[in-house]
């Protein structure tokens, strides 16, 4: 197995103490179905950590008030608490101003925001929207829409046997009709990471903007949006130790300059009249109406947790628990398919795979007895999964609070999957 | 399996291992599709009408243990019945499977007992009735077909 990291410089990290960790996330010592909880659904939302939980009962018990409105000393200390998770997460992201993030309900949410504004104002007949096939979702849906509504067409970047995205074939779709490039950074499903920078540089060659999922990518790598080239970049904070309900957007800032608000209402507006009201600046001109004050306030404290583990360190721990369940599904489980590269360079913390003939949805309702938490189905990407020839998958996925212990523990778990269905699974694959 | 499964009885692994009546049926009456988008499960129930017997009745498609061994039983279940009859064994599985709803007890449920476990797991209830609701939405097609005049026979 290959563990070098490219999307990285090489850098001593220190390793993280797992065990002190999961001490931070309460959930991890309860019980499910009489055994110890094995999460292996972080992908689907991650765990919180008690920081993050202090910071939300924080904030009601102590802080709670409006922003940017009253001139009373709560609601200064509440707006001057929501500034500076804004300020925390441009300094996480690489943006190079906190105006340029704008916060939202979650990743689908911030691409909607872009799809509907800055789309719906640039975007024409005849133009063309290029998407990949490991695309959640989130970042396809709303591109159809946009299509459908203008009369531009969607063009889909293929992705290799490895499920990388095919950087030739990439290549020759993109022309002067493409507007924009929409691209997961890392696939739900795959975990693969897509080489944004490179498919950034190629896209505005030929004028077109690029706007990344980072839903799976922000929680897990470090990262740069200023590096990755991109235009806009969409996250959510509960994959990322935070609570749900908080999305946000980033921005290049001439784009948001020049883009129309996306809701309207209070707090965006400069001066309203009867008749037209003007605009506040971003990135005010994007909240509109009060905003998720207590979560994005909490969501700060998921950030500083973050920061002080380093990413560098989240992801090589993620490198090393991936290998070690890639290795070990595939030794102890000969009817098992791993889908997606092996080389974890290019690959995060996502094992989707199946076993010969046994449905995703018995295998985790097996496993779910034994108290691990894996995701079973199509994981909002039903076309990616017409690609990978399969009607469903099982996908277990880790984050920062997992242990090899837990992979152990899943592998015994698929050997009781194995008992349960031993008929089938020696019988061709259906 | 020393300690059987609560769920995954034997009953129901032996239909998940031989499958009956799966496949379509050919110049069907009506076709329906049962889904569950969530968890991937995608079934078509096909069957004919003659007179006023149902059948064949078949299933094809993907599903898990209990969608699949489901749908093999409805098959069983309906296959030769009146509509009446049918429908009742529809409205006595869901009754059976939801616990709502009324059960025709003069039904003998056999091997489909099995699948009364699925009550206290909410999200194997659809699984376990996907078959069932797609058969009886082809049943209405169909009488709707026969209904009509014979030459728009187009379902």
């Amino acid at each position: 197995m290959i563990i070098t990291d490219k999307t990285a410089p090489v850098t001593e990290h220190p390793s993280l103490d797992v065990d002190a960790i999961r001490r931070d996330f309460p959930i991890l010592a309860t019980q499910v179905n009489g055994h110890a909880l094995v999460y292996l659904d972080s992908a689907a939302t991650s765990q919180k950590p008690r920081q993050m939980i202090d910071a939300l009962v924080a904030y009601y018990s102590g802080q709670n008030a409006n922003i940017h409105r009253a001139a009373h000393s709560l609601a200064s200390r509440a707006t001057e608490l929501y500034e500076t998770t804004r300020q925390k997460l441009a300094r996480f992201i690489g943006a190079p101003s906190p105006d340029e993030v704008i916060f939202t309900r979650n990743s689908t949410e911030s691409l909607n925001l872009v799809a509907g504004s800055w789309g719906t104002a640039n975007v024409h007949a005849g133009d063309e929207i290029i998407v990949t096939q490991a695309e959640h979702h989130s970042n396809l849906v709303p591109w159809q829409v946009l299509a459908q509504a203008t009369g531009a067409s969607i063009v889909v970047a293929p992705i290799d046997a490895h499920g990388l995205v095919d950087l030739d074939a990439y290549r020759a779709l993109l022309s002067q009709r493409t507007k924009v490039v929409a691209i997961t950074h890392m696939s739900n499903v795959l975990g693969t990471i897509a080489p944004v920078a490179e498919m950034s540089r190629l896209a505005h060659a030929v004028g077109a903007i690029v706007v990344v999922d980072g839903a799976q990518s922000a929680p897990h790598l470090p990262l740069s949006v200023q590096s990755l080239g991109c235009d806009f970049f969409a996250l959510s904070a509960h994959k990322m130790l935070g609570p749900t309900g908080v999305g946000a957007l980033w921005g290049r800032r001439e784009l948001l300059d020049a883009m129309p608000p996306f809701l309207t209402g209070g707090s965006m507006i400069g001066h309203v009249d009867w008749d037209r009201s003007t605009w506040a600046p971003i990135p005010q001109k994007f909240e509109a109406g009060t905003p998720n004050i207590a979560d994005v306030i909490a969501f700060g404290a998921s950030i500083d947790y973050l920061e002080a583990l380093g990413m560098e360190s989240v992801r090589h721990h993620e490198q090393e628990i991936t290998a070690y369940a890639i290795a070990t599904l595939r030794e102890r489980h000969p009817a098992i398919t791993i889908y997606g590269t092996d080389d974890t360079s290019v690959r995060g913390g996502v094992v989707t795979f199946n076993i010969r003939n046994v449905h995703p949805h018995d295998i985790s309702e097996i496993l779910d007895e034994r108290g691990i938490a894996i995701r079973a189905g199509q994981h909002c990407a039903h076309p990616l999964h017409k690609i990978l020839g399969t009607g469903a998958t099982a996908r277990a996925s880790f984050y920062l609070y997992n242990l090899n212990s837990e992979v152990d523990a899943l592998s015994e778990g698929l050997a009781q999957v194995e008992t349960v269905f031993r008929r089938v699974i020696d019988r061709p694959a259906r | 399996m020393t300690d059987q499964n609560p769920l995954y009885q034997d009953i129901i692994l032996e239909y998940y291992e031989y499958p009956r009546n799966r496949g379509r049926v050919e110049d069907a009456d009506a076709c329906c599709q049962g889904n569950n988008p969530s968890c991937g499960d995608d079934l078509t129930v096909s069957l004919k009408v003659d007179q006023a017997t149902i059948g064949p009745v078949m299933w094809d498609g993907h599903a898990c243990a209990i969608g699949e061994a489901s749908a093999s039983m409805m098959t069983e279940a309906v296959t030769s019945q009146s509509a009446d009859t049918a429908r009742a064994w529809v409205k006595t599985v869901r009754a059976m499977i939801t616990g709502r709803g009324d059960a025709d007890e003069t039904l003998d449920l056999g091997d489909i007992e099995s699948l009364r476990v699925v009550r206290n797991r909410p999200a194997r209830v659809k699984c376990a009735l996907l078959a069932w609701e797609a058969f009886d939405e082809a049943l209405t097609l169909a009488e709707a077909v026969h209904a009509r005049p014979r030459e728009s026979t187009d379902a």
